[in-house]
């Protein structure tokens, strides 16, 4: 059986970059039994051992009331354990020590790591690791997980320690987690004695940098400027990288799958190319746009920049109700509403948490993304494709904005706003990538079923009742376009993209595969049948209602799982429906009446 | 010369003070023991965000920022 080591440590320690570095990529996220959250956990060889290491969430007290700090005693208490790893910022081991002893407490075998010792140098904190090690009666190892410095002297100390076995167990350790007493003296006794820093620390870049990016008349005009400058990167690069994929994706078709195809009868080979095949590969081509910003996003998180942006805007969020963590969160969302969603268990306050989950699926996703780069490439100028997306990042802002304003009143909450604002950091390039590659495989895990059974049942629908003319109005898809195009049709939708729209209730993905099963074409001819069936108004239209109507079902599964009010759930629905209804129908008339 | 006791959120920014004591229910007071936030420490405001935003604070090494509400619940004691 293999022996289990759990790495533990507050929030900003490096402990996730410790965890890669001493993992690779190996790991895995799982369920473990009684917790709610999926935990990152994975083997590897130590000493004689084959271990599992674990990675549990980021948290600060032993017996503190966030959901993070909930899990944390939860796993200790029921997951056996072998070892203990707790990592702390060194810089700031004057504070982190208390959680230290309070781990120590548990009477665990464990050490200690010493993470970022070159970044407390620099802040002028001495720490005397022996000394401290004696004193505590463990192993304190310093190590630099971001220069991968000091990694085998730790590999080697967890796999001595494993092999003094003195567990622990369970039922004695949940009665050691019950008792909660103060750790503060022990820790500035133990302070006193083997740490020396300056009275007061600042890391002097880290304050230049503030002084510009957190100006109180700057920073905010500074922070809009760099959000747009990232999306005109994230435009300029992907497309050209989404048209060599989706030709590849082509040439692929043409080459082995038509061929392979062919063996079946005309209707399976119509469903498996027209349907699953093009479908896919229309989503297929917009990965690279996807995995693109999360590379910008977790760039922009690594530097401490998201931190910042949390403070600039906290003033402005505090008046609709909501708080800097729910702008941050918002950001998030623009990779997917899903995880978003989930965040929102860094609240306590189930008030703020409902108000905050009923404003993120405004946040203009990915997959809404992909609909939107296509429409605004195929009846944009390029000149002005950069803008016209940035308007509708804008209108997501502004609908947020709107809804928590419309819906403060009934959900309204207090909850106290502490964030930490770590120092200015260079972001890593490997794990750059590894955020991009874990949110696309975690985005295409969540989705492929969704956009497979979306395109297919679309295909089905244009094709069905047998021997009609594909997207005809005779078919399922031309009956149901007919009974609904009243609907769409002042908002100047055609009955075919109205149908589409019905589809991207199941996920936004579907929309732009749904459009080209509908048309009748492959993803090469897509950008001429739009360009055939719709105006820049009508394009412009159908974004306004894609930014804005109800939530996808995976992000509706979130809410109803979090929120656990139907009430909530159906709010969210109604609302955004309602509220794409209105703006798309007033644009498009207001457009057309403009002369437009 | 005496110390000036009040309120963290009426500090200049740029100026260290003492903190005193900290009100509020537990699990706050907790969070900003975590954060080093207890009597004794040196806290210094080193600005406020606009439009009566939040305050950006470091206690030794560790910044962070709270809002001017919970900042009230901090007294400090200023060297005057």
């Amino acid at each position: 059986m293999s022996k289990r080591v759990a790495l533990l440590g507050m929030p900003n320690t490096g402990k996730s970059t410790l965890f890669n570095r001493l993992t690779g990529a190996s790991a895995r996220t799982g369920n473990w039994p009684g917790l709610t959250v999926e935990l990152l956990a994975a083997k590897l060889p130590l000493g004689t051992d084959l271990v599992e290491l674990v990675d549990l969430p980021g948290f600060y007290d032993l017996h503190g009331m966030t959901e993070d700090e909930h899990v944390v005693r939860r796993f200790l208490e029921r997951v056996p354990l072998d070892f203990l790893v707790i990592v702390l910022n060194a810089a700031q081991i004057d504070r982190q020590i208390n959680l230290l002893l309070q781990v120590k407490a548990l009477g665990v075998p464990m050490l200690a790591v010493l993470n970022m010792s070159d970044e407390a140098k620099r802040f002028g904190v001495n720490i005397d690791t022996a000394r401290l090690s004696t004193a505590l009666g463990f192993p304190v190892l310093e190590v630099s997980a971001r220069r991968a410095e000091g990694l085998d002297v730790l590999r080697q100390a967890i796999a001595d320690g494993l092999r003094v076995s003195n567990k622990v167990s369970q039922a004695e350790l949940a009665l050691r987690l019950a008792p909660d007493e103060t750790v503060q003296d022990e820790a500035d006794a133990l302070l006193r004695m083997t740490v020396k820093s300056p009275r007061e620390l600042s890391d002097g870049m880290s304050a230049r940098l503030d002084h510009v990016l957190l100006h109180p008349l700057w920073g905010l005009p500074i922070f809009f400027l760099s959000l747009f400058l990232l999306f005109q990167f994230i435009f300029t690069v992907g497309a050209p990288l989404q048209d060599a994929v989706a030709n590849l994706l082509n040439l692929l078709r043409d080459a082995i799958v038509q061929p392979v195809a062919h063996v079946l009868p005309p209707f399976g080979e119509g469903l498996l190319i027209g349907g699953v095949y093009d479908g896919v590969a229309t989503v297929a081509s917009f990965l690279p746009i996807i995995a693109l910003f999360f590379i910008v996003m977790s760039a922009v998180e690594d530097s401490g920049y998201l931190a910042r942006a949390a403070f600039l805007v906290d003033g402005f969020m505090a008046r609709i109700g909501l708080d800097g963590r729910g702008f941050v969160l918002h950001l998030f969302g623009m990779g997917c509403n899903v995880p978003a969603v989930m965040g929102t268990r860094v609240m306590r306050s189930p008030a703020l948490r409902a108000l905050t989950m009923l404003v993120l699926p405004f946040a203009l996703c990915a997959a809404r993304l992909q609909v939107f780069l296509f429409l605004i490439a195929a009846l944009f100028a390029p000149a002005q494709a950069a803008l016209v997306l940035f308007s509708l990042y804008v209108l997501s802002l502004l609908a947020a904005v709107l809804t928590a304003a419309v819906f403060k009143r009934r959900y309204h909450a207090v909850e106290p706003v502490i964030l930490e604002l770590p120092p200015y950091r260079l972001p890593q390039v490997g794990s750059m990538f590894k955020s991009a590659w874990n949110e696309i495989s975690g985005f295409l895990r969540r989705a492929t079923q969704f956009i497979v059974v979306g395109v297919v049942a679309i295909w089905l629908l244009t094709h069905l009742p047998w021997g009609v003319e594909p997207s005809s109005p005779a078919s399922f898809a031309g009956q149901l376009s007919q009974s609904v195009g009243f609907i769409f049709a002042p908002l100047g939708f055609d009955a075919l993209l109205g149908v589409a729209l019905l589809f991207g209730f199941v996920a936004k993905e579907i929309v732009l595969g749904g459009l080209a099963v509908l048309y009748r074409v492959q993803e090469d001819g897509l950008t001429q049948a739009v360009q055939l069936h719709m105006d820049w108004v009508q394009a412009y239209s159908f974004m306004l209602f894609t930014l804005l109507y109800t939530p996808c079902v995976s992000t509706l599964a979130a809410i109803q799982a979090e929120g656990k009010s139907w009430r909530l759930t159906l709010t969210s629905v109604l609302w955004s429906v309602g509220l794409a209804y209105a703006v798309s129908f007033a644009f498009y008339q207001v457009a057309r009446g403009l002369g437009y | 010369m005496g110390a000036v006791s009040m309120k963290l959120s009426c500090l200049r920014c740029g100026e260290l003070a003492s903190v005193t004591c900290v009100e509020g229910d537990a699990c706050f007071v907790r969070r900003l023991q975590a954060l080093g936030v207890h009597p004794g420490r040196a806290v210094n405001v080193v600005r406020r965000a606009a439009f009566n935003g939040p305050l950006h604070l470091r206690v030794g090494s560790t910044e962070f920022f709270l809002r001017a509400r919970e900042a009230d619940a901090i007294s400090v004691q200023s060297p005057a």
